[in-house]
């Protein structure tokens, strides 16, 4: 294996043994770690393996003999190894296998990477990968809050009633007059999951339901707005409230989210809104008004930035600063 | 040993998750909605070692709230916690003197050691 890895791509070093092996990974922290499977306690050791402090991010090449059960060929996903090779295997499978993290890195890297910008035309918010992503953008965010599976499906959960806890995170883009709004509707089974999952107690008030579903919006909001700000989209994001899931089925983008097995399932509902700008006075701003431009002292020195959403702070401060005869352009509250 | 910790956030979930997740090393939490209640009560507690900061808040959200604490002339570390992602946001945090970004949803682990770091409990 060492001869078929070539020497100016590869710093290939081999070991005979396990405690070889994790002095070895401690050392070099390498980027690759190739192992043969024993008969007994395979996952066991991919996770010794994983667990040495240089390996949380090494790619994990499996070598199996024969055919294992597909039982333990899942139990060996679930400790982390990445791929299997199986013997007999030729020198070009090894380096091909070798080659695939690189590939995948590359993968990534291409989803996040920039094409060419139109700003000609009105921004369109549903064709931005970031948009067209969005359920699987959420359901990741949510399975690593609440290390759960989230499997997502298009379309707005057929069960949902209109009576169903609802959270709506609005985002404001104020440069282009457009209103982001994701909402998350929660279904009996959900909202049981809220309480015994997130709040860890079975019997956690409805006040305590609703602000875990506004907390959940807001991870929402959150993988949404930093997903758009590869595309260079930025969004300003308001406080998450409770709202009526009366309003969703079959007017917006919508998707369904099924938490692990039993647990229920969140319908996510993103809405795109064109609003119109206001131009007021400094003493009329308030709380949750997003600034369409920035604000820069007679020096020209930024003050605040185009896209900053206001708090009572901030809009106090400003009125006080600007007086009642400066107007700007605002997006109203979110 | 142990340490006093403010979380500020307007959830009540992230504050329950933070308590927790600190609480279980040995830190003592206390709890504040925004940047207004924050400042009420940290003039109350003056043995504070650390804040825990969302950024997103009512009344005073967790920038301007850095902006009165450097105004104040504190020395306690401030990190900040948020579903906030944007370049120039963490810049401005980290001009005003925060230790530390972490973006939601955290991992409770990288909190405690983040806390370990900036106020050990041997201390």
């Amino acid at each position: 294996m060492v001869r078929a890895l070539p020497q100016e791509s590869h710093q290939v070093e081999a070991v005979g043994d396990e405690g070889s092996a994790l002095a070895a990974i401690a050392r070099k922290a390498p980027q690759v770690i190739i192992f043969s499977v024993p008969a007994k306690g395979g996952p066991d050791l991919a996770r010794r393996l994983r667990g040495v402090e240089n390996a949380a991010d090494a790619y994990l090449l499996a070598v199996l003999d024969g055919t294992p059960p597909a039982k333990e060929l899942s139990s060996l996903i679930s400790a982390g190894v990445h791929d299997f090779m199986r013997r007999p295997f030729s020198n070009v499978e090894l380096l091909e296998r070798v080659k695939a993290p690189e590939r995948l890195l590359r993968w990534s890297r291409s989803l996040s990477k920039p094409g060419a910008f139109d700003f000609s035309g009105a921004l369109d918010v549903a064709s931005l990968r970031a948009w067209r992503n969005l359920g699987r953008l959420v359901a990741d965010d949510l399975a690593e809050m609440a290390t759960c599976l989230v499997t997502v499906t298009q379309g707005y959960p057929a069960h949902l009633g209109v009576e169903a806890p609802c959270a709506t995170i609005a985002m404001s883009l104020a440069s282009d007059q457009l209103e982001l709004r994701l909402s998350l509707v929660a279904d009996p089974a959900a909202a049981a999951w809220i309480r015994q999952t997130l709040l860890r107690d079975p019997e956690a008030p409805d006040s305590a339901m609703h602000d875990a579903l506004r907390e959940l919006a807001n991870t929402a909001g959150g993988a949404l707005k930093r997903a758009a700000l590869a595309e260079t989209i930025i969004l300003s994001t308001g406080i998450p409230r409770d709202e009526s899931a009366a309003r969703f089925p079959g007017k917006h983008d919508c998707w369904s989210l099924d938490l692990s097995p039993g647990s229920g399932c969140l319908g996510l509902v993103g809405e795109i809104r064109k609003h119109h700008n206001e131009r007021i006075s400094a003493e009329q701003l308030s709380e949750g008004m997003v600034l369409a431009h920035d604000i820069r002292s007679e020096g020209g020195v930024l003050i605040v930035a185009a896209g900053s959403r206001l708090t009572a702070t901030s809009a106090n401060r400003l009125a006080a600063m600007l007086g009642p005869r400066y107007f700007l352009e605002v997006a109203p509250a979110a | 040993m142990t340490a006093r910790v403010m979380v500020i956030d307007d959830s009540m979930l992230v504050r329950r998750q933070v308590t927790a997740a600190l609480k279980t090393p040995g830190y003592l939490v206390s709890e504040a909605i925004d940047g207004v209640d924050a400042l009420e009560k940290l003039a109350e507690l003056a043995d504070m070692k650390l804040i825990v900061c969302d950024v997103n808040m009512p009344r005073m959200n967790g920038i301007e709230l850095l902006e009165r604490l450097n105004a104040q002339g504190s020395s306690v570390p401030v990190v900040m916690l948020t579903t906030e992602g944007q370049p120039e946001l963490i810049h401005r945090a980290r001009s005003l003197g925060a230790k530390g970004w972490i973006v939601k949803p955290f991992k409770p682990e990288f909190l405690v050691a983040t806390a370990a770091k900036l106020a050990p409990l041997g201390a």
